[in-house]
């Protein structure tokens, strides 16, 4: 990488931890550290839960999915917009007029210390393994792009973002919300511009759209109704709901975002934010990585996108069955480019004839391409024996550092790392304050003044930055592990969200029924999913019913005395 | 419980956000069916 880059980099980590620790002076309280004095404007708390939900694994991760499976991941956000809505009418009102520092906290108001406590516990095991693996997947993609050892980048985004958490709290994982969110669109849209710019000539943007839809790169939507299906539409605008119902309505490291607004309907505005852009945020990237996979047919792309790996095959002993591989993919990708070029001829000013044989050659060709290349994977998985190799997170930033001009590298390294940090430093302020109000402070010194819990908050922050940084140090030889935990989390979603529908729904839940209908759900998402082929997706809905059901039969059958019943 | 009664009711602007929001959403998702129809 260009010198150039290097600079732009390195000042713009400087420049983020520099902004952030300014606002130290700002957190000198336990509401301005946790809930920024709930001063935020509308917008930039709006900007801040979206850069939150964008993580790096957005960027890389799903401009992958963009170049190997098209946009059919984009139904996944089909509901989102229906979620703001139905939040900004239930939850959020009830959190911000209970004046809450954290979602679980309200739990106790209305059930009792064990519901409260027991969710505030699978949240904090849950979102700092996924802290983990937010720093971790970004982090081994750019150690292999930057040439950097894997520890390295893990604490190149763990650390700095650590610090300015640490001093600045949550305004700071605000504001520096805010400006990486600007940087992440600004990488977005320059990256889009380049594909476009050097799109060739006779094809044109028309021209590698009508390529990419001619492989169903472009299906937007998927009517099969089919539990199975992850991405459809019917998983798109049902599941899914269930699934951004939970994470914005009850997952602390977004409800603290919309609990430092000012008021309850600039909270709520906040959350239209997401509502109006998300879509179009998310087709945009997926965008990306379509276009990219037309670049592609034009520009030979490596056999594999992971220089490791491939460096690994060449110097195996399979070296020669690489070599022979390679070959074949170079015939194949010259093939394919011409059959793409008549394609794109066809579609212009071809008859029918014309154009179906030019598409069932290209056809043909991407086939043959992209058989070559998953016997190179099979190749990869035999001489590695990683049986989960899959090189699509390395597609965009190799493009990135092979084709892009000086400058703009380091600009689009800079928004994958401010999509890293901005997600991680959100998630540390809510793991510190779960950790500080919901055990420390409920369990442990409930009389301590505001200076004595800063200072534990502090600590905490800088306990869970340690712990995320060394879950993803570690998470390559953990994967399976973080797979497992992460797959744990999903157990639970669903069923945490049944117990907040419970608490604002149903005058008759009490603790008991809440606590029983929360172990019931997670048991009954733990046998749909161990038993049964019914995608992730779909079990938040079975969490949610169960706990619903079960809390309110269990409430019935064994009553809260008067002084616990809550509301 | 604190009652969240007293601000539960959105204002005006709150309210025109949820008719624009419907509106954007439904256009939004006739657009990207479009978009799939018109370069499959």
């Amino acid at each position: 990488m260009h010198w150039i880059d290097w600079t732009i980099l390195i000042a713009y980590i400087v420049w983020i931890v520099g902004d952030g620790i300014r606002l130290t002076k700002k957190a000198d309280k336990l509401e301005g550290y946790f809930l920024a004095s709930r001063s935020i404007p509308w917008w930039a708390v709006g900007l801040s839960v979206m850069a939150t939900q964008l993580s790096a694994i957005t960027m890389i991760g799903t401009t992958g999915q963009g170049y190997a499976e098209g946009m059919r991941f984009i139904q996944f956000y089909y509901a989102l917009p229906l979620a703001m809505v139905i939040l900004s009418v239930t939850l959020v009102p009830f959190f911000h007029n209970a004046r809450v520092f954290t979602a679980y906290e309200y739990l106790e108001r209305r059930f009792d210390a064990k519901t409260r406590s027991f969710t505030a516990l699978l949240f904090l095991i849950s979102r700092a393994m996924a802290c983990g693996a937010v720093i971790s997947a970004p982090a081994v993609v750019l150690s292999v792009i930057l040439g950097f050892n894997v520890t390295v980048t893990c604490l190149l985004i763990g650390l700095p973002t650590a610090v300015y958490t640490i001093f600045g709290g949550v305004q700071a994982v605000t504001w520096t919300d805010v400006k990486q969110m600007f940087l992440i669109v600004f990488g977005l849209f320059a990256a889009l511009t380049v594909l476009v710019i050097n799109l060739p000539a006779e094809v044109g943007v028309t021209g590698a759209l009508k390529i990419a839809g001619s492989l169903g790169h472009l299906q937007t939507f998927d009517f099969r109704f089919d539990l199975t299906d992850r991405y459809t539409f019917w998983s798109g605008t049902i599941a899914a709901l269930f699934l951004f119902l939970s994470y914005f309505g009850t997952d602390q490291s977004q409800v603290q975002r919309y609990l430092t607004a000012r008021s309850v309907d600039e909270a709520r505005i906040s959350l239209f934010m997401s509502a109006y852009w998300k879509i179009p945020l998310q087709f945009l990237v997926l965008l990306i990585g379509v276009l990219i996979f037309v670049f592609y047919i034009f520009t030979p792309p490596p056999m594999l996108f992971n220089p490791v790996h491939d460096r690994a095959v060449r110097e195996s002993a399979r070296a020669g069955d690489y070599q022979v591989l390679e070959e074949q993919f170079t015939q194949a990708i010259a093939q394919r480019r011409q059959a793409a070029t008549q394609l794109a001829a066809a579609e212009r000013g071809g008859d029918a004839v014309t154009l179906g044989l030019a598409d069932a050659g290209f056809q043909g060709w991407n086939a043959e391409v992209n058989n070559i290349r998953g016997r190179a994977v099979t190749l990869v998985k035999e001489v590695s024996g990683d049986s989960s190799y899959n090189d699509v997170n390395f597609v965009f930033p190799t493009w990135v550092t092979t084709h892009l001009p000086i400058g703009l590298v380091g600009l689009i390294l800079a928004a994958i790392l401010a999509a890293a940090m901005s997600t991680v430093a959100a998630e540390l302020a809510s793991l510190s304050t779960a950790t500080v109000i919901d055990f420390y402070r409920r369990w442990v010194r409930p009389e301590a003044d505001d200076h004595h819990f800063l200072m534990v908050s502090r600590a905490a922050t800088a306990f869970w930055g340690l712990f995320a940084s060394v879950v993803a140090i570690y998470a390559v030889e953990l994967g399976s592990l973080i797979e497992v935990v992460n797959r744990f989390g999903s157990f639970f979603y669903g069923s945490i969200l049944g117990v907040f529908i419970l608490a604002i729904g149903s005058k008759r839940a009490n603790g008991h029924g809440a606590f029983v209908g929360l172990l019931a759900g997670m048991a009954a998402v733990g046998y749909v999913s161990a038993f049964t082929p019914v995608e992730f997706l779909w079990l938040n809905i079975v969490g949610a019913v169960t706990v619903y059901v079960v809390g309110i039969a269990v409430s019935v059958m064994i009553p809260a005395p008067p002084e616990s019943s809550g509301a | 419980m604190n009652s969240p009664k007293s601000t539960n009711v959105p204002t005006g602007d709150v309210r025109k956000h949820y008719v624009r929001l419907l509106v954007v959403w439904i256009v939004t998702l006739l657009g990207l069916y479009a978009f799939q129809q018109y370069f499959s």
